[in-house]
């Protein structure tokens, strides 16, 4: 299965990048919300890994943008990020979002949601 | 005159050349440390997240600059993670040595790098820096002194070291307030008991002693209770944030004297009007009558007083009814407004 992260911070990238490889996962990464965008609907991952705080475009313009195309309607999101507020974390899960995280965050609980929201839709 | 302008002259010549090469040599250093750190942060990177990640390979580095980058790229990810893997984190600087470096930082002479040790030390809050932390408490410097009593209520410890932190934080409020409220909340949630003598301490200068009262409350801290009914007859500011506290811990034991606060009027408005915004959380029915008076009341009063009545289910709508219905102009426009669904 193939995920798709969308995270600028490379340091986080790489550590989820790192843990979802060791889990058995294809990686793919995107440092911007444009470059997720636009791998999202070229690449077609299984599942996106989004941080809401991104250059170039914001991480629930993203969720908007995918929802609105037939080609990304289902794809499961996970939310990574540091803004947990209500209005943050509501936003998200009204646009779609399958699993809200909040960092600072442990990959080994982000594997876990990985599986479970990949399991909801390829059960 | 003429060689005196001479003299002012080559003098401002030397100026301006040294100042060029010290923005030239600054240059340098930014643009070596930005080459280093493209060089060296990929690998940096790679290697934390693979050793995260369970692979057995161990990152290493070899020169300063390359050290330098690790660490860095190691501060990053800790701040963003928790759970087993910042614990496998925190370790592996441990292990690298980055800890060790950093307790010797904090007796090095510049207080910029006491200052970066101690910054590292709280990142790592590792309980192997006890000692060294414990010593910093008495650095010249109230910044170092603040960070280490921070990360020392973090990582917790004997008393020694509580009665310390608590000495820092009364010491340095004036100088760095910010950092001594990072202390008192960090002591407040590794070991809630030490804030009692921050509440309770007479001694202790009023902000401080604000900080705790605010922590206990915000925390929830049932155990001191008692501590912040003592408070409400103190000066107006203490008993303000002691009455919000109360509220927010929803001690009914502190009803009478929450009602005494709220209803003298020889106290100021704000600590009036935290009383009875407690009352209201706490849901204390017998105040129903008390907070009816004070629709009468000035502004801040009455508006606190329609707010905790709001909260107090059919008695408190009760006088909120009778007050819409009043000649009162201003307590009926604002208890319509409270009662309109």
């Amino acid at each position: 299965m193939k995920i798709l992260i969308a995270e600028d911070s490379p340091t986080v990238r790489r550590v989820v990048a790192a843990r979802l490889a060791a889990d058995g996962y294809a990686v793919i990464e995107a440092a911007d919300g444009e470059e997720a965008l636009a791998l999202a609907q070229s690449e077609q991952p299984d599942l996106l890994i989004l941080d809401k705080v991104m250059p170039k475009l914001d991480g629930f313009e993203v969720v908007r943008a995918l929802r609105e195309d037939p080609r990304t309607r289902a794809m499961p999101i996970v939310m990574l990020t540091d803004r947990t507020g209500e209005d943050d974390v509501l936003g998200g899960l009204q646009l779609g979002v399958e699993e809200y995280m909040p960092k600072p965050f442990s990959p080994h609980e982000l594997s876990a949601r990985v599986r479970r929201a990949l399991g909801r839709v390829s059960p | 005159m003429k060689a005196v302008l001479e003299a002012a002259v080559t003098l401002l010549t030397v100026l301006v050349a040294v100042l060029m090469a010290v923005i030239i040599a600054i240059r340098i250093g930014i643009r070596r440390r930005y080459r280093l750190e493209r060089r060296y942060r990929p690998g940096a990177e790679l290697g934390i997240a693979e050793y995260l990640a369970g692979l057995p390979r161990v990152p290493e580095a070899g020169g300063r600059s390359e050290r330098a980058v690790l660490l860095a790229v190691a501060l990053e990810a800790l701040g963003d993670l928790r759970g087993s893997e910042r614990e496998r984190l925190a370790e592996l600087i441990d292990r690298l040595g980055y800890t060790a470096e950093a307790m010797a930082g904090l007796r090095a002479r510049r207080r910029a790098r006491r200052r970066q040790s101690a910054a590292i030390l709280a990142a790592v809050a590792s309980a192997s820096a006890t000692h060294a932390l414990t010593a910093a408490l008495d650095d010249t410097d109230p910044i170092v002194r603040t960070a280490c009593a921070r990360t020392l209520a973090e990582v917790g410890g004997a008393d020694a070291a509580t009665a310390a932190i608590i000495a820092v934080a009364k010491r340095d409020i004036r100088a760095v307030p910010g950092a001594v409220a990072a202390v008192v909340l960090a002591l407040g949630i590794a070991q809630p008991s030490a804030l009692a003598p921050l509440i309770g301490a007479s001694d202790a200068p009023p902000e401080v002693r604000s900080i705790a009262i605010e922590v206990a409350g915000r925390l929830r801290l049932s155990e001191h209770a008692k501590l912040l009914r003592a408070c409400l007859r103190e000066q107006d500011e203490i008993a303000a944030g002691a009455a919000s506290g109360l509220g927010m811990i929803g001690d009914v034991r502190s009803v009478d004297a929450l009602m005494d606060l709220a209803g003298d009027d020889r106290r100021a408005l704000p600590a009036r009007a935290a009383a009875v915004a407690a009352l209201g959380s706490i849901g204390a029915a017998p105040a129903v009558p008390l907070l009816e008076s004070l629709l009468g009341a000035d502004w801040p009063l009455m508006a606190a007083a329609v707010r905790a009545l709001c909260r107090l289910g059919d008695p408190g709508t009760a006088a909120l009814r009778s007050a819409a219905a009043s000649s009162r102009p201003e307590a009926s426009a604002m208890a319509e407004a409270a009662l309109e669904p």
